[in-house]
C-alpha cells in the first residue's frame, strides 16, 4: 500500500492555532505520508511547522460555508486547531490524517525513514545490552551468571536474548521454570544491591492453577536466589495484586507461590491498578486539567475522583517497600503481578532509582529504562497506541510507563539535587513513548524488534538525546551525586500534580523555564570561574 | 565503592542527607516497647516567668507512633508555658541547634497556644474543662500551631496528676485579665532593648510623622492629609491616634459619628487613586430624622472623594457580598482537624480521603476568594483609575485582610521584610483588628468562637508568594508557584467579570516585572495547602534532606561561591581579601533539614517500624538493619 493512496488533497491554505500563548500561523499546509507541514509564506519570519502524524490522538472536524476547522488532539496532550480554506480540501485532509495516524504497520512507520544529520545508524543500539549490566553485577557478586537460554526467544518471547540468573541453576531448569510461569517469564535478576548483598528479582505469576501445581525447578530457582545472597537469607514476594485477586487468578490457571513450597519467602500483597482502570484514570485527569471553568472545590473533587495521584502513591510506596526490604531488612525481593510486564516493572525500576545512585545519573537512568522497560518486554506498542484523547475504546492501552515517569518526577521534586536528569528528559520520554521518529519504543518485545530489524534500520532515541545540543534541556543543573538511598514521602499530602506535563499546554511553562534558565546561568558562571579545575563528569557511570 | 566511583561535580559538595522513613503501614507493626530513659533536664525560665505546678514520671508518647512508646520526664506549667522536661537537646547535631528557638523549646507549649485539651478515661477521649471530678490517665493537648501532645499520667502520683491537670486547665481556660498576660511581666523583667538599627526599622504608625512619611512614599499627600484629631482617643477608641483622611474633609466632621462613616486612607496607587476603608454608620430603624441626617452626612463625605470626572469612587461592601466571618471560622476549624493528627493510624486514614476532606473544608476556596477579591480591587485601582472604598461594619476584619493583600500585590515595598512588617502594623494593628477577641487570648467564654482566626487567611494567602517577597533572588519563583485561568465570579456582574478577566489574562500573558505589580494565579490547581505551616508536625509528610529547602540551600551556596570567587579575582594585592572571611552560611551542613525547613521538627525520634518478619523471626539473629542509621559519606574527602 502506498501512502499516496490515502492522500487525496495534499495541499491547502490554512491557519494554525496553537493555544492561547503562541501566535496563530498562516501558510500552506502540506500533508505527507508521515507529517503535517505548515510552510508560512515567503514574507513570514517564522520557520516551518512540522507535526508527526503518529502523534495525533484524536481528530475532530467542523465545516462552514467555505472552510473547515480541524481540531487535533495530540498524544503529548497538546491541542491544535487548523482552519483550512475549502470544505472539500479540509474534509480530505481530515480523513487522511485520521487514516495515516492510525496505521499499524511497524516497518512503514517514520523511524524507518528518519535519517537525521549527525547520527549514524546503529550508533547507540549496543549502548545498553544486558551484558553491560551483567559486567557490573559480576564485579559485585559471583552468585549470578548470564544465561543465553533464550537465545532464539523460544523459552520466553518477551525476554531479551540474555538474562541474568543464579549461577547454580542450569539452562534446563530455567526452561522448565519458564513453563511454570505465565508467558515463560521465569524469575530473573533485576538489580543487585551491593551494600546489603541482596537482590531484586522479577517474574510473572506462577501457573499454580486450581490444582495447586508445583514446579521443582521453579522452587529450586528461588532457593538459589536466597542462597546466592547469603546463607540463611530470607525473601519477600511482593505481589502487585490483592491476595483475593491472586487467589482468583488460580481459576484461570495462574495464582501465587504457595508458602510451603518456597521456604524462606514471605508474601506481601500490594494491589496496584493496571490496564483499563489506569487508562481511565489518565483520561479523567486530562479531562479535568482541560476544563477551563472550575473553582478550587470542583478541581479537588475531580483530582480525587480520577485517582491518578492515589496510583502514584501506591506505586511509590510499593517500590519503597521493596527497597526497604532490601536495604533495611537485608531481604531478597521477588516482584510479580500477573503477566509481569507492567506493574512489576514499575516497582522494580522505581526501587532501583531509590536505592541505586548510578541509576540516578543521566546514563544510568537511560540504561534503567532500556533494561527494565524496553528489553524487559513492556509492550509499548500495545500500551501506548493511544493517549488520553482517543475516542477508540482502550483494549490494551495503559499509561503504566507514564505512571513510572510521574513517580520519577515526584522523586525528583522531593530530592531536587539527587537526579542528574531533569523534567526535560521525563517529558521527552513521555513524548517519544507515544510517538517518535526514533525506533527505541517501537514494538512490544526484543523478539519483535529483532524481526522488524529495528536496531539496524532505525535510529536510537538515546543517541538522539545524547547529542550535546539536547543536553541542556534534559539535565538537572543542581545535580550533586548522592550515594545514599533516597526515601520519598509517599503520602498524598506530599505528592503534587505533575503540572509540567498535565498542564504543559494549558498554562505557559515560561516562568519555570525562566527560573531554570537563571539556574543554568549561575551554574555555568560557576563552571567558568573554575576553569582551572577540570571535574570528572558524573554522567559517566564509573565502572 | 560508590563513594570512590562518583566524584562530586560541584565545589560545595557535602555529606548528603539520609532520608529514610518507613513504608510499613501501622497495622503491619507488632512492637510494643517503652523506652525508659528519664533524664534530668532543667527548666528554662524566662525573666519574669514563674513555675506554677509540676508532675514527674509523666510519659510523653512519640506522636508518630501508635505503639505507645515514649519518654519519661517531668511536666510543668508556668505562667507562660506548659513544658515537658525529658528530651535531651544535646542529642541534636551542632548545626541543628543553630536553628533552635531560644524562647520556646520543642516540648514547650505556650499557654495561649493551647487550643483544646482532652483527657482519656478508659480509652475514651473527652474534652476537659472546668472542675474535674475524675482525673484522666492520659492528657492530649492540641495546639493552635497544630502540634499534638500525648502525655500519659498512669505512672504519676495521684496528687501530682490532680495538681498538674487542674493547673493546666485553669491557666489555659479560665478567663484572664489583660494585665495578667505573661508578656507584661516579661516586659517588666526584661527591659533592656537593644538599640535598633534605623535601617531595620518597622514603621509603627503611632506618630503623625509615620503617616506623613507613608503619604510621601506613596505620593498620596496631594489629596490626603494626616490628622491628629483623635489624639488621646477623644473621638474614638477603635481608631488610631493619628490617621489619614481626604484633604477637603473638614476636621469637625470626623467626630460626628465617632469615626464611623469616615473614609480612612490606606494606600495610594502610582496613578493617584487611593484605597480607602470606612466603617458603616450604625443602622437606625425608623428614626427618619436621624437617617436623613446620616444620608446628608454621607453625601457630603462622598463628594470629597467622588468628583467626576476628576475622581470616581467605587464602593466595595465587604459585609454584604463577600465572605462572612462565620464562613471563615467554620472552614478553618474543619481544615485544621486534617492536621491535628493523634497518631499514625489516624494519619493513614485521612490520607486515603485527603482531597475530599480538603475540599469539604472549603478552606482553599476561601483563600481563592480572598485573592480574587484583592485582584478585583487591584483592577479598579490600576486599570480603571478609580478610588476604591472598602466598607465593613467596623472596618477591622475583612477590610484589613483585603487592603493588605492589595498592597502586597501592588506595592513592592510591602514585599520587603521591613515593608511587610510595617504593613501588618498599619493595616492590622493600627487598623484596629481585634486580635484579643478574634484569637480569644483572654479566654472569654462569652465571646463568640466564630470571631477567631480571621488573620489566618492573610497568612495563608501569602503562603505561595512569600518566598519571593522576602528574597529578591527567588522572585522569579513566584510565578512558578502560581497558575493561570480563571473561574466563575461569585456575586458579580458580567461587566465586572469581563473587566476582571481581561485584566487578569493580559497581566499573565505579559512578562512579569517582579518589582512591580504581581498577581497570583487563582485557578484550582494553583491554590495549594501551605505545607510548611500545616504539615510541619506530621512526620509522614516530611522529606528529610529534600524538598525546596535543598534547592534553596544549594542555590544560596552556589551564589555565595560565585561571589567569593569573584571577590578573590577582584581582591587587591595588599591582602584586603583576607577580610572577606567566609560569612557563616546559614544552611551549610544542613545535614538533616527536612523539606519543611525551617518549620519542621528538628529532632526525629528513631522510630523505624520494620517489616512484619514474625514469620521467620525465630531463625534470624542477624544484625538488625532497620535500626541502622544511614551512614554519612563525605564526598568532599574523596
Amino acid at each position: 500500500m502506498e501512502f499516496s493512496d490515502l492522500i487525496r488533497t495534499g495541499r491547502a491554505q490554512a491557519k494554525l492555532l496553537r493555544g492561547p500563548e503562541a501566535p496563530p500561523l498562516r501558510g500552506t499546509l502540506c500533508l505527507t505520508g508521515h507529517h503535517l507541514l505548515l510552510s508560512p509564506g515567503p514574507q513570514a519570519t517564522s520557520e516551518l511547522w512540522l507535526l508527526l502524524l503518529r502523534s495525533v490522538d484524536s481528530i475532530e472536524k467542523r465545516v462552514a460555508s467555505d472552510s473547515g476547522t480541524i481540531t487535533l488532539r495530540c498524544k503529548d496532550l497538546r491541542v491544535l486547531q487548523l482552519e483550512i480554506e475549502g470544505v472539500e480540501a479540509s474534509l480530505d485532509i481530515a480523513r487522511s490524517i485520521e487514516a495515516l495516524s492510525s496505521l499499524e504497520s511497524v516497518i512503514t512507520s517514520f523511524p524507518f525513514f528518519y535519517r537525521p544529520k549527525g547520527l549514524r545508524l546503529g550508533d547507540a543500539w549496543h549502548f545498553h545490552p544486558p551484558e553491560r549490566y551483567y559486567k557490573r553485577v559480576a564485579r559485585e557478586t559471583n552468585a549470578w551468571r548470564l544465561s543465553e537460554v533464550n537465545e532464539d526467544f523460544s523459552v520466553c518471547p518477551s525476554y531479551p536474548r540474555a538474562v541474568i540468573v543464579p549461577r547454580s541453576v542450569d539452562d534446563g531448569a530455567l526452561a522448565r521454570s519458564a513453563r511454570f510461569r505465565q508467558g515463560g517469564r521465569f524469575p530473573v535478576l533485576s538489580y543487585h544491591h551491593a551494600p546489603s548483598g541482596t537482590v531484586l528479582v522479577r517474574s510473572s505469576q506462577p501457573l499454580t492453577g486450581p490444582q495447586k501445581r508445583r514446579c521443582a525447578e521453579d522452587e529450586e530457582l528461588l532457593r538459589a536466589v536466597l542462597a546466592g545472597a547469603r546463607p540463611g537469607a530470607r525473601g519477600f514476594i511482593v505481589d502487585t495484586r490483592s491476595s483475593q485477586a491472586a487467589k482468583q487468578a488460580r481459576m484461570t490457571g495462574g495464582g501465587t507461590e504457595a508458602k510451603a513450597a518456597y521456604p524462606g519467602w514471605k508474601r506481601l500483597h500490594r494491589p496496584l491498578e493496571r490496564g483499563q482502570p489506569l487508562q481511565e484514570s489518565f483520561v479523567r485527569l486530562v479531562e479535568a486539567c482541560g476544563d477551563l471553568q472550575q473553582s478550587t472545590d470542583s478541581w479537588l473533587r475531580r483530582l480525587e475522583g480520577c485517582c491518578w495521584l492515589a496510583h502514584v502513591k501506591e506505586a511509590l510506596s510499593t517500590a519503597c517497600l521493596a527497597a526497604q526490604g532490601m536495604e533495611r531488612e537485608g531481604a531478597c525481593i521477588l516482584v510479580h503481578g500477573a503477566e509481569g510486564t507492567d506493574s512489576t516493572l514499575l516497582v522494580t525500576s522505581l526501587a532501583q532509582l531509590i536505592l541505586d545512585p548510578l541509576s540516578r545519573t543521566m546514563a544510568g537512568f537511560q540504561e534503567l529504562v532500556e533494561r527494565e522497560w524496553i528489553q524487559a518486554g513492556h509492550p509499548f506498542q500495545l500500551r501506548c497506541a493511544h493517549s488520553a484523547f482517543s475516542h477508540a475504546r482502550p483494549k490494551h492501552e495503559a499509561p503504566t510507563f507514564l505512571l513510572f515517569l510521574d513517580c520519577v518526577w515526584q522523586l525528583g521534586r522531593q530530592f531536587p539535587l539527587s537526579l542528574e536528569f531533569g523534567e526535560g528528559l521525563l517529558l521527552a520520554l513521555f513524548e517519544h513513548a507515544y510517538a517518535s521518529p526514533f525506533g527505541t519504543f517501537l514494538c512490544n518485545s526484543e523478539k519483535e524488534r529483532c524481526l522488524c530489524e529495528v536496531r539496524t534500520r532505525t535510529h536510537s532515541l538515546w543517541s538522539g538525546l545524547n547529542q550535546p545540543k539536547e543536553q541542556r534541556k534534559l539535565r538537572n543543573p543542581l545535580y550533586a551525586p548522592n550515594p545514599l538511598a533516597i526515601w520519598p514521602s509517599v503520602e498524598l499530602q506530599s505528592l503534587r500534580l505533575w503540572q509540567g506535563l498535565f498542564l504543559r499546554w494549558i498554562r505557559p511553562p515560561e516562568p519555570s523555564e525562566v527560573a531554570w534558565e537563571k539556574v543554568w546561568q549561575i551554574v555555568t558562571d560557576k563552571e567558568k570561574t573554575k576553569l582551572s579545575q577540570p571535574t570528572v563528569s558524573a554522567s559517566e557511570p564509573q565502572l | 565503592m560508590l563513594g570512590k566511583g562518583v566524584v562530586g561535580g560541584g565545589g560545595g559538595t557535602k555529606a548528603p542527607k539520609p532520608s529514610f522513613v518507613s513504608y510499613v503501614r501501622p497495622e503491619e507493626i507488632h512492637t510494643n516497647e517503652k523506652e525508659v530513659t528519664e533524664k534530668e533536664v532543667t527548666l528554662h525560665l524566662l525573666p519574669g516567668e514563674q513555675l506554677l505546678c509540676e508532675a514527674s514520671t509523666v510519659l510523653k508518647y512519640v506522636q508518630e507512633d501508635s505503639c505507645q512508646r515514649g519518654i519519661y520526664g517531668k511536666l510543668v506549667c508556668t505562667d507562660f508555658k506548659i513544658a515537658f522536661l525529658g528530651d535531651d537537646d544535646s542529642a541534636l547535631d551542632n548545626d541543628e541547634t543553630q536553628f533552635k528557638n531560644k524562647v520556646i523549646g520543642e516540648n514547650d507549649i505556650t499557654l495561649h497556644c493551647v487550643d483544646q485539651i482532652y483527657g482519656v478515661f478508659d480509652e475514651k477521649k473527652k474534652t476537659l474543662f472546668g472542675q474535674l471530678k475524675k482525673y484522666p490517665e492520659k492528657l492530649i493537648i492540641h495546639c493552635k500551631d497544630l502540634r499534638v501532645f500525648h502525655f500519659c499520667l498512669r505512672y504519676t502520683k495521684e496528687e501530682e496528676v490532680k495538681r498538674i491537670v487542674s493547673g493546666i486547665i485553669h491557666h489555659t481556660q479560665a478567663p484572664k485579665l489583660l494585665k495578667r498576660l505573661f508578656l507584661f511581666s516579661y516586659a517588666a523583667a526584661a527591659q533592656n532593648h537593644a538599640a535598633t538599627d534605623p535601617r531595620n526599622h518597622t514603621v509603627m504608625f503611632d506618630t503623625l510623622k509615620d503617616w506623613c512619611w507613608e503619604l510621601e512614599r506613596t505620593k498620596g499627600s496631594v489629596k490626603y492629609k494626616a490628622v491628629s484629631v483623635n489624639e488621646g482617643y477623644k473621638v474614638c477608641e477603635r481608631l488610631p491616634a493619628y490617621f489619614v483622611v481626604p484633604t477637603p474633609l473638614p476636621e469637625e466632621e470626623l467626630s460626628r459619628f465617632q469615626g464611623h462613616g469616615i473614609p480612612l486612607w490606606c494606600w495610594s496607587c502610582h496613578n493617584g487613586c487611593a484605597l480607602l476603608k470606612m466603617s458603616a454608620l450604625p443602622k437606625k430603624e425608623q428614626d427618619d430624622g436621624l437617617s436623613q441626617m446620616q444620608k446628608s452626612f454621607l453625601d457630603g463625605i462622598y463628594k470629597t472623594i467622588h468628583r467626576p470626572p476628576y475622581e470616581i469612587v467605587k464602593t466595595e461592601d465587604l459585609s454584604s457580598n463577600f465572605l462572612s466571618l462565620q464562613d471563615i471560622q467554620t472552614a478553618y476549624s474543619k481544615f485544621k482537624q486534617l492536621f491535628l493528627i493523634d497518631n499514625s493510624t489516624e494519619f493513614w486514614d485521612t490520607d486515603i480521603k485527603w482531597f475530599s476532606l480538603l475540599e469539604s473544608s472549603s478552606w482553599l476556596d476561601i483563600i481563592r476568594r480572598c485573592l480574587k477579591k484583592a485582584i478585583e480591587i487591584t483592577e479598579c485601582l490600576e486599570a480603571q483609575n478609580v478610588n476604591v472604598l472598602l466598607l465593613e461594619e467596623n472596618a477591622s476584619d475583612l477590610c484589613c485582610l483585603v487592603s493588605s493583600l492589595v498592597q502586597v500585590m501592588m506595592d513592592p515595598h510591602c514585599r520587603t521584610r521591613i515593608g511587610f512588617q510595617s504593613l501588618v502594623q498599619k493595616e492590622w494593628i493600627m487598623g484596629g483588628h481585634s486580635f484579643l477577641d478574634r484569637c480569644n487570648h483572654l479566654r472569654q467564654s462569652d465571646k463568640e468562637e466564630h470571631q477567631r482566626q480571621l488573620s489566618l487567611p492573610l497568612t495563608q494567602s501569602k503562603s505561595s508568594p512569600k518566598r519571593g517577597f522576602f528574597r529578591e533572588e527567588t522572585d522569579h519563583l513566584i510565578k512558578n508557584l502560581l497558575g493561570k485561568r480563571i473561574s466563575k465570579l461569585i456575586n458579580s456582574s458580567d461587566e465586572l467579570h469581563d473587566n476582571f478577566r481581561e485584566f487578569y489574562d493580559s497581566w499573565h500573558s505579559k512578562p512579569t516585572d517582579y518589582h512591580g505589580l504581581l498577581l497570583p494565579h487563582i485557578e484550582g490547581p494553583e491554590i495549594k495547602v501551605w505545607a510548611q505551616r500545616y504539615l510541619r508536625w506530621i512526620p509522614e509528610a516530611q522529606i528529610l534532606g529534600g524538598g525546596r529547602a535543598a534547592t534553596v540551600s544549594k542555590l544560596l551556596e552556589m551564589m555565595e561561591e560565585v561571589e567569593r570567587l569573584q571577590e578573590k579575582i577582584d581582591a587587591r594585592p595588599h591582602g584586603q581579601g583576607a577580610l572577606l572571611a567566609e560569612a557563616p552560611l546559614l544552611l551549610r551542613g544542613s545535614a538533616r533539614l527536612s523539606a519543611l525547613f525551617p518549620f519542621a521538627l528538628l529532632q526525629r525520634h528513631p522510630s523505624k517500624p520494620v517489616l512484619p518478619t514474625s514469620g521467620w523471626k525465630a531463625l534470624g539473629d542477624e544484625e538488625d538493619l532497620a535500626k541502622r542509621e544511614d551512614e554519612f559519606v563525605d564526598l568532599g574527602d574523596v
